[in-house]
């Protein structure tokens, strides 16, 4: 390890992390200490209008606010079901992967590649799979259950689940890549000797791999609750949040309200509800795993 | 020494990328005009717009025009609250509404252009009325836009597709209008066609039903108040939405398509009509983009006949140019210029001729040799409105109820209720007053 004494070496690695750090507190901390300010404020986003304190009226307004309260439920319903099939599935594939089965490779690649789409895009491509005359409709027509034919994007029982399967089908390719990375961070010797001892396959995996990827594991739930919170262009490219609001999240009723209806500071309110509900999911997530304890 | 040259190369990056921004001293002697409209894309009318930009900027070399101008609402939308919310508002811009811009006016972030408009007889004059008056704004006075477009709304239709279901002319009266979409189910064409995940379609056809049934003046009435959105008169054009849902006159997938399928649909010939405005004219007389093109007519939405005073009401398109109130000396001068140079009478003649977009100035007419049928069809229906308004939200203060109406709009094509719809939008008023 490099240890650093002398003040032209401070000075040097200052050298290296101001740009950084400048850039960090201009676009990051600025903009969040602003969206505090403003979440406290009603302010209608024109720079001669006066900032009005109203302390937390905009946070009373958004729980009584029935838009915000779906958008809420939205979200809860997208976490919990990012990661409850995000992680168990990506660690299935990269097991599998991992064994080095014939074709792994393009397994992998095949996994990965819904990954490397601009969500925009994906969004695109599965509006026109899901819409009424769509090709999942077509299919579902084409071998004879027509029962099954349904408005996915419309209908309220499945227009929010159609896009949270999207959100699983294109996330699960990232977490099975670090997880992949993770496994082979585990030593051979371990399943070799587990081998000796006459642990089957199962066993190995429940006894050697789960507890080993344990902190990996935990990473990528953290990674997928803040991911969850985040989803935007998703919405945006599938349905707008519609119809009539039936599939808006916080984050585009925040768009909605800050950029379409002139109330910065509900929007900021709603900013400042995710990033606390954020903060406070990855902690219980990181007590849950173990993490706090591991660190200790 | 390996480390003083790192620590010299970071210190001078640092410092380059600080001062990178460039020697704009040469930009610094010119006067700078930003425009921030929707004249984006490929359009003739665009070019006629950047061409006459061009012009301009030929005219004066001291000028330096920056056209950030969006197509798209949304990319439209972000810049312009962008805009309004770091106080670097462009010299020309347009805002939707009109009831809205009060606080624009008192802010004086809007110029009034009535002064202007007074103190240039021949380029004040030649405006319609009707389209200038429409920015005056209730409370105060003057006038805060100049129109730059303006077209009426109404049913672009296949002819062919009316023709054998044994239509022989579009139905004048709403009672006609149900038996027409009986005869072009029968057979098994989409009567009407609509993409409602576009929230603004369902919202467009609204507000035609609406003029038609209570005029324009209902709309500055609720408003301000003095009507409301569960009064039984205003469910009932809600009512007529559903009349229409239930009537299948539009394809069951219509709330979860875009308006651009619905569009397509029209134009490939599975649909027999369209509720839209004069910007897809250019598209319908394409014979590559509108295989159809040739069976294509257009009428006006029909009447009720027990409201048969409000059978001229129309929904038509108006779009603004506004300026900034801030403006003073040369770039005040150089704004105005550019202003009337793209809405004067010559740019309107270029406009109409060059690309069927129609100025709302009364000087001037179309050369018929050079503009299409269903332009003119158009442009003859459009010079009948006794009353012209946008959208209904047009007079409200405000902001969300866009959405909130378009919105509770497309929630009666899923199953609620006009009354349901209506509570919903009243409730959004009672919430923000």
């Amino acid at each position: 390890m490099i240890k650093i004494h002398k003040k032209s070496d401070k000075m040097l690695i200052l050298g290296f992390v101001l740009p950084a750090l400048l850039i960090y507190v201009a676009f990051q901390i600025i903009p969040l200490m602003g969206a505090l300010v403003f979440s406290v404020s009603k302010w209608n986003g024109l720079a001669v209008s006066p900032v009005k304190f109203v302390g937390l009226d905009n946070f009373k307004i958004l729980m009584n606010d029935k838009n915000f309260l779906i958008s809420l439920k939205n979200m809860i319903k997208m976490v919990v079901f990012s990661v409850a099939f995000h992680t168990p599935i990506a660690l299935l594939l990269a097991v599998a992967i991992n064994s080095k089965c014939r074709g792994h490779k393009l397994f992998k690649a095949i996994f990965f590649v819904p990954t490397i789409f601009p969500l925009t895009a994906v969004g695109l491509m599965w509006y026109f799979i899901f819409m009424p005359n769509g090709a999942l409709n077509l299919f579902l027509k084409s071998v004879n259950l027509h029962q099954h034919v349904v408005p996915w994007l419309i209908n309220e029982s499945t227009a929010m689940n159609a896009i949270i399967s999207v959100n699983i089908w294109v996330g699960v390719g990232f977490y099975m890549v670090i997880l992949l990375a993770g496994l082979a961070t585990i030593p051979d010797e371990l399943y070799e000797a587990a081998q000796i001892d006459g642990a089957n396959s199962i066993k190995q995996f429940f006894l050697i791999t789960i507890p080993m990827l344990k902190p990996i594991i935990g990473i990528c739930i953290v990674m997928d609750i803040i991911g969850s919170i985040k989803v935007f262009d998703l919405i945006f490219a599938m349905t707008e949040g519609g119809p009539n609001g039936l599939t808006n999240l916080p984050t585009t009723l925040l768009y909605y309200e800050s950029f379409r209806y002139d109330n910065f500071g509900k929007g900021s309110a709603i900013g400042v509800l995710l990033l606390l509900l954020a903060l406070s999911l990855v902690f219980l997530s990181n007590f849950l795993t173990g993490e706090k304890r591991r660190n200790k | 020494m390996i480390k003083k040259i790192i620590k010299s190369l970071t210190l001078c990056s640092i410092c380059l990328a600080f001062l990178a921004c460039g020697d704009e001293s040469k930009d610094n002697d010119k006067v700078k005009i930003r425009l921030l409209t929707r004249m984006a894309g490929t359009s003739n009318s665009v070019k006629v717009y950047k061409d006459i930009i061009s012009q301009f900027e030929q005219k004066h070399p001291d000028v330096i025009v920056v056209d950030e101008s969006q197509g798209d609402e949304s990319s439209f939308n972000n810049k312009l609250k962008t805009d309004l919310a770091s106080g670097t508002l462009p010299n020309i811009f347009r805002i939707q509404g009109v009831a809205n811009l009060g606080e624009y006016v008192d802010t004086n972030l809007l110029a009034d252009m009535k002064p202007i408009l007074d103190e240039d007889k021949e380029w004040g004059e030649g405006f319609n009325k009707g389209a200038l008056n429409y920015y005056t704004i209730p409370g105060k006075d003057g006038i805060y836009a100049i129109p730059m477009e303006q077209g009426l709304m109404g049913f672009y239709y296949n002819k062919d597709l009316f023709n054998k279901a044994g239509i022989e002319k579009f139905p004048e009266t709403w009672d006609e209008f149900l038996v027409a979409i009986d005869k072009l189910k029968d057979i098994n064409v989409i009567p009407i066609a609509l993409g409602a995940k576009s929230t603004y379609s369902v919202g467009h056809l609204h507000n035609q039903i609406f003029y038609r049934w209570l005029g324009v003046d209902a709309a500055k009435k609720l408003g301000s108040r003095e009507i409301k959105w569960t009064d039984p008169e205003v469910v009932q054009t809600l009512e007529f939405i559903k009349v229409l849902n239930d009537k299948d006159a539009f394809s069951p997938s219509a709330p979860g398509i875009s308006n651009d399928i619905a569009t397509t649909q029209f134009k490939n010939g599975e649909a027999a009509m369209i509720f839209t405005g004069p910007w897809n004219i250019s598209t319908f007389v394409d014979p590559e983009k509108t295989p159809v093109y040739a069976n294509i007519d257009f009428a006006k939405f029909p009447y009720f006949k027990e409201k048969a005073e409000f059978k001229n009401q129309d929904m038509q398109v108006i779009s603004p140019y506004m300026i900034s109130g801030n403006l003073k000396g040369k770039e005040k001068d150089y704004t105005i210029e550019l202003l009337k140079m793209l809405t004067s009478k010559d740019a309107g003649i270029r406009y109409v001729n060059e690309a069927e977009f129609l100025l709302p100035r009364t000087d001037f007419e179309a050369d018929r040799n050079k503009v299409g049928e269903l332009f003119l069809a158009n442009n003859t229906l459009a010079q009948t409105s006794d009353g012209i308004g946008v959208d209904v939200f047009d007079f409200d203060k405000i902001p969300s109820m866009q959405d909130r109406t378009r919105n509770s709009i497309v929630s009666v094509l899923m199953g609620a209720s006009p009354m349901e719809a209506g509570e919903e939008i009243q409730e959004e008023i009672s919430r923000k007053e």
